[in-house]
């Protein structure tokens, strides 16, 4: 899955495109399965939000992938978290990617800022990465998709940090709440200038249709343009509370 | 069979229709080069001319194109002295003429005719069948197919079947129209209504309207995504005519664009705007009539059917976006499989001489950008969005960062007019990146915003005595390294010291590249005449012999690092120059021929080479 070391180099040389970085941080806790004890019994939602959230991903990179120039300037990491976060996916050319599909954690939790944390970490090496190769890219994206309230204190300190990167247009960021449960209140910690949505009902698919072709319109740009993403199109999967 | 030898066993004769032919270019191109080295001509009634001379006036927008585009070739040929020009007293009119000749002419050449025309193909090859003279003489008729490929004609078949030779080849992907926004997919084919250009001497003054309707039948694709409901249909032009759109082509910003019946492109802005003030805009470009091969320059206004202005005609594009083509490796190598450093050049030459005709006519790009040029071969580059050129008081009111000179950044593009010198600072930076395919001037390790690095002219690559400023990795060093020495010249005083230079200089240093590359005064071993050279360029046998060092071993290794040979020269270069004579003509030779002496920093050594 993780592409050879020397293959990864060899397109950043190679490729003289401005790479777009987008890095997803995704909720995997249990209750992305859909699953909702009640007493004894436990209700099965239909559909589970995990099969929609992964459906909407393959669509995202797919739809990356049969753009001509986005498939050549997009590159997509993948932290999933719970109890703690994962680094699903690092940093590469999606040209060839196949994601894995996210699995659902057992162990319960919302670590967001350790997870938006190691995040930040991934996109500053991927960024130094570019500068020694001497690529061009855009400002990185972050995606944060959540179904819960943080469950440590974590984000207290990361937020401010990334609300300064915003401001300081060094990093641009889409905070998405999923479901009555999640706390907006604690993603627009980490978002200074646009506020948090909320998902429409499981609209993953619609969110990710539109990530790609922000994406796409970024990428036919270049560093340093004002770039006009596709707002009128947001109502189709988001709401403001 | 191969040009050369087609040419030196048939005296070839042209007709009118493959002049107007519009992918007819790169045929052209080939075939020239071909009959300058095998000095060989190629033979035309003057009638031929005549006609094309006529028609150059001709009502029809269509066929006034074409016609223009078929006077250019001929001027170009007789230029070269690579074109016959017959004329017999007893010439007939029209198309009999090559009937005539190749009647009279049979018994004693070989005779090849290249038509569009099936009907005057078939009766030449009828010759070849008439009993009565016994002939070794051949007779050949052949076309040029949708791509401008050279083919037989055959007449066994019929006319669905014959359709099949007509195979796309296979050097360009999905053609693309006009814009790069959103390909209907639909149009995987070639949308250009060849059935207007299947004419020859005589019979080109047809009408347009009953042309393009054998068109819709012969193109089924059209049918499958006619316009959507509600859209416009038709569109009227001066004069009460009328011109149908039979498909969107394109969709942006400003509006969408049409395929119209005529062949041209139609584009018809959205509601608010066509503004007053674009309106004038547009009617003063209509009234320059300017013509420029691949120039899609707006011809005339077109209105609805209140006579309200809606948008404007224009020449069609074809091609795909220089961005989309060839700024990524593997794209440029898989619609391009045999394209060489020379192809580059030469698609620069021919950016070049399209950009130094509109400097000529004071008109200014302004929104240079890969975007912006179609490319669907090395001669056949397209201008598209040309409605945003600077023109007159007008100015272009867009730009991108990476093209906008250093005094004009963060300024508001529409509120000023740029000047030529703006330009070409845009100018450099496309040429840069055809060069170097897809990078960027002011790419370097060590990052930072292409806006802030145009302001403080860091340009990474190195010349003269400078020492390479943390240049991209890879392939990038290498070609800059195999430039010749006047290009990274001019390309290092434009992006390091702000001094610039114009269109028509960049025009001349490109013929020089060029001329270099095909006599080989390059490092032509060492990769110079690849598009992504594996190393750094070496000194050749050409220029020791020129610089008088041959008695110098420089090569110990074929594949010596430019960079070792000056770590390894005896003294400091930078504070004192070589005292001895070899170590002497070594610097100055090195210095000359490659003008990037590399003293390398510890500090980027390290960062670079990691």
């Amino acid at each position: 899955m993780a592409r050879d070391l020397q293959l990864r180099r060899a397109d950043l040389i190679e490729n003289p495109t401005a790479r777009v970085p987008i890095c997803l941080v995704l909720d995997n806790s249990p209750s992305m399965s859909g699953e909702i004890e009640m007493g004894s019994l436990t209700e099965q939602t239909n559909p589970r939000p995990i099969d929609e959230l992964n459906a909407g991903l393959k669509l995202f990179i797919k739809e990356l992938q049969e753009h001509e120039i986005a498939r050549y300037s997009a590159e997509v990491a993948v932290v999933t978290f719970s109890s703690k976060p994962e680094q699903l996916v690092d940093f590469d050319s999606i040209t060839e990617t196949k994601l894995p599909a996210i699995t659902v954690e057992e162990v319960g939790g919302t670590c967001l800022g350790t997870a938006v944390d190691s995040a930040l970490k991934l996109l500053d090496r991927r960024k130094r990465e570019y500068k020694d190769a001497g690529v061009d890219y855009f400002q990185p994206w972050l995606v944060i998709i959540t179904d819960g309230r943080p469950t440590d204190f974590s984000h207290l300190e990361v937020a401010p940090r990334v609300a300064d990167l915003v401001r300081s247009k060094k990093l641009t960021i889409f905070p998405i709440g999923v479901g009555k449960g999640s706390d907006l209140l604690a993603l627009e910690m980490f978002s200074p200038s646009r506020k948090p949505l909320r998902l429409k009902e499981l609209r993953f698919k619609e969110f990710f249709e539109w990530l790609s072709q922000s994406v796409t319109v970024v990428s036919q740009s270049m560093p340093g343009e004002a770039i006009k993403l596709p707002l009128d199109k947001i109502s189709d999967w988001g709401t403001l509370d | 069979m191969d040009l050369k030898s087609f040419m030196n066993k048939y005296k070839i004769f042209v007709d009118t229709c493959t002049f107007m032919h519009e992918s007819s270019n790169t045929f052209f191109d080939d075939l020239l080069d071909a009959l300058l080295e095998t000095g060989n001509k190629i033979i035309i009634p003057v009638r031929v001319s005549d006609e094309i001379n006529k028609l150059v006036k001709s009502p029809n927008l269509k066929t006034r194109t074409s016609a223009f585009h078929g006077k250019m070739i001929l001027e170009r040929y007789r230029q070269k002295d690579c074109l016959s020009e017959k004329q017999d007293e007893n010439d007939p009119f029209a198309d009999n003429v090559f009937l005539y000749v190749f009647l009279k002419h049979r018994t004693r050449y070989n005779l090849a005719l290249i038509t569009q025309d099936r009907k005057l193909a078939e009766d030449i090859s009828e010759i070849k069948k008439a009993k009565s003279v016994i002939s070794s003489k051949e007779i050949l008729t052949l076309k040029l197919d949708r791509h401008g490929k050279l083919v037989k004609w055959h007449f066994t078949k019929d006319l669905a079947n014959d359709s099949n030779e007509e195979i796309p080849s296979l050097n360009m992907v999905n053609n693309e129209v006009l814009s790069n926004r959103q390909p209907d997919p639909s149009f995987a084919g070639n949308i250009k209504p060849q059935k207007n250009l299947k004419t020859h001497a005589g019979s080109v003054a047809k009408n347009i309207s009953t042309d393009s309707n054998k068109l819709k039948a012969d193109s089924p694709d059209y049918s499958s995504s006619g316009n959507a409901e509600g859209e416009i249909s038709i569109v009227h032009l001066k004069n009460q005519k009328k011109v149908k759109l039979i498909e969107r082509i394109g969709d942006g910003g400003e509006g969408k664009i049409y395929l119209t019946e005529t062949g041209h492109a139609c584009k018809i802005f959205k509601n608010d705007k066509l503004t007053k003030e674009r309106f004038d805009k547009l009617t003063l470009m209509t009234d320059l009539r300017i013509q420029i091969p691949g120039l899609c320059w707006p011809l005339e206004m077109a209105y609805d059917d209140e006579q309200d202005p809606i948008g404007y005609i224009m020449p069609l594009a074809q091609g795909q976006s220089m961005q989309k083509a060839m700024f990524i490796k593997k794209r440029l190598e898989s619609n391009f499989p045999n394209w060489t450093r020379r192809n580059l050049v030469q698609l620069a030459i021919t950016w070049l001489e399209k950009v130094v005709e509109l400097h000529k006519h004071d008109i200014l790009i302004g929104d240079v950008n890969p975007h912006n040029f179609l490319v669907a071969g090395e001669r056949d580059i397209y201008f598209v969005d040309t409605d945003s050129y600077q023109i007159g008081q007008y100015p272009c009111t867009v730009g991108m960062a990476n093209f906008t000179a250093p005094e004009i950044q963060n300024r508001n593009f529409r509120e000023f007019l740029r000047t030529p010198n703006n330009e070409y600072f845009a100018i450099a930076t496309l040429l840069f990146m055809i060069l170097l395919p897809g990078k960027p001037p002011y790419s370097h390790q060590g990052g930072g915003d292409p806006r802030e690095n145009i302001l403080n002219g860091e340009f990474a690559y190195a010349f003269g005595e400078r020492a390479s400023q943390g240049a991209p990795a890879g392939p990038w060093r290498f070609i800059w390294s195999h430039l010749p020495y006047k290009v990274k010249k001019a390309f290092y005083e434009c992006f390091a010291e702000n001094k610039r230079i114009s269109a028509a200089d960049w025009l001349d240093l490109m013929c020089g590249y060029k001329y270099d590359l095909e006599h080989f005064h390059l490092d032509t071993e060492g990769g110079s005449d690849e598009l992504f050279p594996k190393r750094f360029k070496a000194l050749t046998a050409h220029a020791k012999q020129a610089f008088g060092i041959s008695d110098v071993s420089f090569n110990k290794k074929p594949e010596v690092d430019i960079r070792d040979l000056i770590i390894t020269s005896p003294s400091n270069i930078k504070s004192n120059r070589p005292k001895d004579d070899v170590a002497k003509k070594k610097y100055l030779s090195v210095l000359a021929l490659y003008g990037d002496l590399f003293r390398i920093k510890p500090s980027i050594r390290k960062q670079g080479g990691k």
